[in-house]
């Protein structure tokens, strides 16, 4: 692995709410080289987006970061006063929204979000404002001539395009992409993808890429996170993952989608529902849930990640997993 | 940009109806003096030189009289020479005639010429009510939506409260106690009864903008709040804020007409209220003096749906999703 970027350590990170607090994000650390691709899968709800506003300290008002560090290129993100979080904040690290849609503003043109977003950042005139823009919405296949469009004019596919240039006009090293796909037919989210690679590959920066599809990310990551309940229960390279999956609960996953070839098998999926994070089951919190728990499983507070060597680890009480 | 705005108002059919109208009457009243052939109220002593007779020849009054006789019998002569000549010229309650278009008062001020000056002060308390109401609840709304916390908390008490009291009642009560007279006062009365409805609705509008993703966005990327406010979420309001101000624009024109027509306002000032107040008061509705009470109604009929057909083309302007292309 090249230079670590960014690492996470022990990040808690949670929500205030009447009945107490919820944390969606309980002690989640992992590590980030230099132009890597780290997907982070997991279903809905259990705090993969809260983990990705905690890192950019982005988190909405009754949220807050509880404890741990996230140590981006040597400075912690976690504690770090929130003007010099800014200063970074797109310059070092941005991030593509959830809903294309909904993130851009309906009344502005592209070009004028485009350059409101350099000039928030650096002293620069109009005119080289506007060429930046120009210059990204090319690299990332729009028209120079859409610059004076309105977010209404433009597709799915066009508007997710225009956020990552967005993301990518101030050059940031690290690109964390929420769902950037979810809203999109399985077509455009191809070509998004191809052209998130490409720009990778050209540009050099890491990503981190959350989504609840798993069959996407086997195929784009090069390592991936999988996220239960607010943990990280397996992390690993993406291909191993896939085809030997050692937690109970990405075996789950992996079974929960078909393969192309092969024969039509009735798919397996994951009983039960995922815990309520307010009052999060004893022990391993996917226990309640899994075929191979033990009563060691429910007591305690939980496994942590353990090394299974080839730069995997996995969080059960299982010797090396599952076998 | 504001070659387009003109563009949109312009090429929307009952835009282009509404400004023209609105338009008709802001040229009316601009060019008052130039369109009324009478000054709204005649000074008898004024009309008599403007109407070209000659006041009283000098040669009658020989030098035989002392100098304090002379006067007094000039000052006599000219008096009732003027009273019969201004009676010719400006008879009382007279019925519309070429002479005069709507007719005339009981003072036999010429009601045409009134209604023209009029729309003056009717027009400039409407559009000076509309814009103070504006940029008052736009500020407030602004503050308490997107500031929330114990400023929203305040300016929500005093906005609810507000609310309850019932407008009309209120602002009876306040210009009853004004002793100042004038336009400017009516103004005030007007905008402090009329903000806390358009308050309401601004916020509302600002709490729903401020938790949408591209406000985010702007967040994200490090804004001041300064720019968050007034460039991402307020453009997304001008519509509904132009709105406001037409109708708080046409509340301020019928809330001043309401005024003066129950005679809170100043009676001698020259508008379309007053002209109300004055027929009111001289039976002209059990006379069935239609030419003096009708026209100011129509008027204010008029520039509300002038202010109407414009709004349809501010939704054009502030939403480009119903532009055309």
């Amino acid at each position: 692995m090249s230079e670590t970027m960014l690492e996470v350590k022990n990040l808690k990170a949670g929500y205030d709410t009447a009945k107490g607090c919820v944390r969606a994000v309980d002690g989640v650390s992992f590590t980030l080289g230099r132009g890597e691709f780290l997907g982070i899968a997991g279903e809905s709800g259990c705090g993969k987006s809260t983990l990705a506003y905690a890192v950019m300290r982005l988190l909405r008002d009754n949220a807050r970061i509880e404890s741990g560090s996230v140590l981006f290129k040597g400075k912690d993100f976690a504690t770090l006063p929130a003007a010099q979080v800014e200063a970074h904040r797109w310059t070092d690290m941005a991030m593509v929204f959830q809903s294309a849609m909904n993130a851009l503003n309906p009344v502005l043109s592209i070009g004028a979000q485009l350059t409101d977003a350099v000039h928030a950042h650096r002293k620069v005139r109009k005119a080289e404002a506007e060429a930046m823009a120009v210059e990204m919405l090319k690299l990332v296949d729009i028209n120079a001539d859409r610059l004076k469009s309105y977010p209404h004019q433009l597709s799915g596919g066009m508007k997710q395009r225009v956020m990552i240039a967005m993301a990518l006009i101030l050059k940031p090293e690290l690109l964390i992409m929420d769902e950037p796909t979810t809203a999109l037919d399985v077509v455009v989210q191809r070509s998004i993808i191809e052209k998130i690679e490409d720009l990778r590959s050209r540009l050099g920066f890491s990503v981190i890429f959350i989504t609840h599809d798993l069959s996407l990310l086997v195929e784009i990551s090069d390592a991936l996170a999988i996220m239960y309940a607010g943990r990280i229960v397996e992390y690993g390279p993406a291909r191993a993952l896939f085809s030997d999956p050692r937690h109970p609960y990405t075996k789950g996953l992996m079974n929960s989608f078909p393969s192309l070839s092969g024969p039509i098998t009735r798919m397996g999926g994951i009983e039960g529902r995922a815990p309520d994070l307010l009052t999060p089951p004893p022990g391993c919190r996917f226990s309640p849930r899994c075929p191979y728990a033990t009563d060691s499983c429910r007591s305690g507070d939980g496994p942590a990640l353990r090394d299974l060597g080839d730069g995997r680890s996995c969080a059960c009480t299982l010797e090396g997993g599952l076998r | 940009m504001i070659k387009d705005f003109f563009k949109t108002l312009v090429s929307n059919k009952k835009s282009l109806v509404g400004l023209c109208m609105l338009g008709f009457f802001i040229l009316v009243a601009l060019f008052a003096p130039l369109i009324a052939p009478y000054p709204p109220k005649i000074d008898r002593l004024e009309t008599i030189v403007q109407t070209g007779e000659p006041s009283l020849s000098e040669e009658l009054l020989s030098e035989e009289y002392p100098s304090d006789v002379r006067d007094v019998l000039t000052y006599r002569s000219t008096l009732t020479k003027e009273y019969t000549k201004t009676i010719d010229y400006f008879p009382l309650r007279a019925k519309p005639s070429a002479a005069h278009l709507f007719g005339t008062n009981h003072a036999g001020n010429d009601l045409f010429s009134q209604l023209v000056w009029g729309t003056r002060v009717s027009l400039t308390i409407g559009l000076a009510t509309g814009l103070f109401v504006t940029i008052l609840s736009l500020s407030l709304a602004l503050l308490s939506g997107y500031l929330g916390g114990i400023v929203d908390d305040v300016i929500t008490f005093i906005t609810n409260v507000m609310l309850v009291i019932p407008g009309l009642p209120l602002m009876i009560v306040i210009a009853a106690y004004i002793t100042m007279k004038g336009v400017l006062p009516i103004v005030l009365i007007l905008g402090l009864t009329g903000w806390p409805y358009p308050t309401r609705l601004l916020r509302s509008q600002v709490l729903t903008l401020k938790n949408r993703d591209f406000v985010r966005v702007s967040k994200s990327l490090g804004e001041r709040t300064s720019f968050v406010v007034f460039r991402e979420i307020l453009p997304n309001m001008i519509s509904i804020a132009m709105a406001e101000f037409f109708a708080t624009s046409m509340a301020a024109i019928l809330g001043e007409a309401t005024l003066e027509f129950i005679g809170l306002g100043n009676v001698t000032v020259v508008s379309w209220g007053t002209i109300l107040f004055w027929a009111q008061a001289n039976g002209a509705l059990l006379a069935g003096s239609w030419w003096w009470f009708l026209p100011p109604g129509i008027c204010i009929a008029l520039v509300g749906t002038s202010f109407i057909l414009i709004n349809f083309a501010i939704d054009e302007i502030s939403n480009p999703r119903l532009r055309k292309r």
